[in-house]
Order: C-alpha cells, then structure tokens, then sequence
C-alpha cells in the first residue's frame, strides 16, 4: 500500500514538472515557400515552301505541313531530281517561359551520300546552332533547303528525319 | 561480401548521377520528309527511211556527191534499184538500220521520232556516231546542217560511209512530248568493200534539263 502510495506521489510530481516545462514563453518564425516552375518549348511554322524550277518547267513540287503537331513539320517532295533544291520557310518561336538553346540537327536519311538538308537564315547564311538562344515570344526565321545529286535514282523512294533538340538554355546542349 | 557491397553502392551512385543528368529540361522539334523521285526517259515512236525495201523496185536508189556537197540537189534518183536501206525499232531504245546491196555513192536519208516518256523535262544532248574504228560526237547546236562525218567501218583506215547530221540537237521535250522528225543523211564512199556486212551506231543521248550543256 505505502508502494503504491509513493509511486502516485512520483507521477503526480512528473506531471507537475511538464507543466512547468511547457509554461515558459517560446515562439516559433515560419517560411512558406511556393515554387512555381517554368517549361520550354518551341514550335515550328511554316511560312512558304517552293522550289527553284523555272516556271515553264514546274514538273516537281514540294508541300510541307504541320500536320502531327507544331512541333512536327511533315514535308513531301514528288518527282525529284538532281540538282533542283527544295526550300521550307520556317520559323521557330519560344512558346516556354525558359529560355531554350539548341543542339546541331541530327539528320537520318536513306538519301544517297551526296543529298544536302541545310538550314540557313532568310539570307541564306547557314545557322549556327550553338549561338541560337530563344526567349520566351522570340522567333527565329529560316529556311531548310533540300538538295539531291545525281546518285538519286530514278522512280525511287527517299525519306529524311531531322531531329532539332533544345532544352534549358543554362544546361543545353549537354 | 563486403566488395559486392560497394560495387552495388557505386552502381547505385552512377544511375544516380545519371538520373540527374537526364533530368534537365529538354524537348526536339522533328522534321520528317519524304522525297518521291521522277524520272528522265525518252524512247523510240518511229523511224523511217528514203529508200525501204525490198520488193525491189519500191523506191528508186538516191546518189550523192563527196561530203553531200551542192549545188543543189544534195541527192537525185539515179534510175536503178538495186539497194535498200530498212529500219525498224527493235526496243523502245534501239533502232536497228539494215543497209542492203548499197555501193559507192549510194544516198540515204533516215528520219526517226522520239517521245519523253520520263517525268522530267529533257534535252537532246548529244549525238555518238561510232564504229569499231573511230567516233564522232555532235554535241554542238548549229542552224544548218551539220558538217560531213566520216567513218571506217572495217578497219582499213580509210573512211566506207559519211554523215550528215541534221538537226534538233539542244531541243527541249517536256514530259510527252514528241521529238518531231529528227533526220540525218548518209553517204556510202568509195573505199567501202565489195560484199561485206559492215556495222556501225548512232546514238542519241538527253539529260535532265537542268544539267545540260546548252542553255
């Protein structure tokens, strides 16, 4: 009974102590934090598309279109021959709120060795990719021009992918 | 068991590391494209002589002087008709010219037509005039006739049969159209030898428009 008694006692001073502890003045500072992340992203358009053919000689043409998206330019070139160059007018803008820099286009093609895919500036001065740097609403013009030798065979089927990447402009191209 | 520990560790890290470096923001703005090519194709429509045969008798042999020179007439009907000169195409890219019974001084003119059957348009390049014993290449334009060719055809150094070209070289055929009558004359020379079978070509080129010699 005198156990109990004195084990009562002892919760009864425990208690007593964490009411002290919690009695004494204390304060807290708070930070909220929001972060709210940009994107990037760009888009093609196509402005004009055209060959250079004389006019009393327009046997071939070209078509180009935005058909799987902005980002996805889809261009078709019929009864081609050497030595006449295709041309796309385009234009990229910045649609993220990051800014984007780009790598060199990686170009796949079945064409023989001596087809050319050029990407120059409206004045036909080929582009540097490692010095583009787009900005959100900045559009970059130029042309892509597609030029076949005489190693393209007759009555025959080619295709090309060109693959532009770009990423943040602080850490791309890697 | 210790070190398959660490290298498991140290792969985890790599991947890791990996993992960031993929995680930078970058996306790929495509091209696809497909290119339908045509094609440069011209062909045979018709070929005709001045003199077919046989049965004998059909048309009059023609005579002609030395390098088809005037006064005019460049050639006459000489009253007999013992020769012939046939042709027929024999593919859509060969003529083939039978020259029979001809003797020295025998005149021929042949006409052939051709057709751009291709999907680009073409120009009549050339000419190749060509025995086993020599070549002439008319690769020129002129507004009259062409000048005399010679040709050995059995290897004695001396010249059997002559040509004139006529014309149509530098001409422009878009897709279908057709050459219009395309000409040239031959002359059989002196030195020809008696009962041989002589052969010789004549060969027509085109190229694609944009690439041909004549503007």
């Amino acid at each position: 009974m005198k156990k109990i008694l004195l084990i009562c006692l002892a919760l009864v001073l425990a208690l007593g102590s964490l009411g002290v502890a919690g009695a004494l003045w204390w304060g807290s500072l708070w930070i909220d934090g929001y972060v709210y992340t940009g994107d990037i992203g760009a888009e093609w358009s196509i402005e004009a598309f055209y060959d250079n053919e004389a006019a009393d000689k327009d046997v071939s043409y070209i078509w180009a279109d935005l058909m799987y998206g902005p980002d996805y330019m889809y261009i078709e070139i019929w009864n081609a021959y050497p030595s006449i160059t295709y041309t796309v007018e385009w234009d990229i803008h910045c649609t993220g709120s990051v800014p984007i820099h780009f790598d060199s286009p990686w170009i796949d093609t079945n064409l023989p060795a001596g087809a050319t895919f050029t990407f120059t500036d409206m004045a036909g001065a080929v582009i540097d990719w490692s010095l583009v740097q787009l900005h959100q609403g900045d559009y970059l013009y130029g042309m892509l021009t597609v030029h076949l030798d005489n190693d393209a065979l007759q009555n025959d089927m080619y295709w090309f992918y060109i693959y532009l990447d770009y990423g943040q402009y602080n850490e791309f191209p890697i | 068991m210790k070190k398959i520990g660490l290298l498991c560790l140290a792969l985890i890290l790599a991947l890791g590391a990996m993992g960031v470096g993929y995680s930078l923001w970058s996306d790929s703005l495509y091209v696809e494209g497909w290119i339908e090519t045509g094609s440069l194709c011209w062909e045979w429509t018709g070929v005709s002589t001045t003199d077919p045969g046989p049965p004998i008798g059909a048309v009059m042999d023609q005579n002609c002087r030395p390098g088809f020179e005037g006064p005019p007439p460049y050639y006459w009907y000489s009253g007999k008709d013992v020769g012939y000169t046939n042709a027929w195409i024999v593919d859509s890219h060969t003529i083939e010219l039978s020259m029979v019974n001809v003797y020295p001084c025998y005149f021929v003119a042949v006409s052939v037509y051709a057709h751009n059957c291709g999907t680009i348009p073409l120009h009549f390049e050339r000419v190749i005039i060509r025995s086993d014993y020599g070549e002439h290449i008319i690769d020129w334009i002129q507004p009259d006739r062409y000048p005399t060719m010679e040709l050995d055809l059995n290897g004695d150094g001396a010249p059997d049969i002559e040509f004139s070209w006529g014309n149509h070289i530098g001409d422009q055929y878009h897709p279908c159209d057709d050459s219009g009558e395309i000409s040239f004359w031959i002359h059989v020379m002196q030195p020809a030898p008696q009962g041989a079978t002589l052969t010789f070509q004549v060969i027509l080129e085109a190229v694609q428009y944009n690439e041909s010699i004549h503007p």
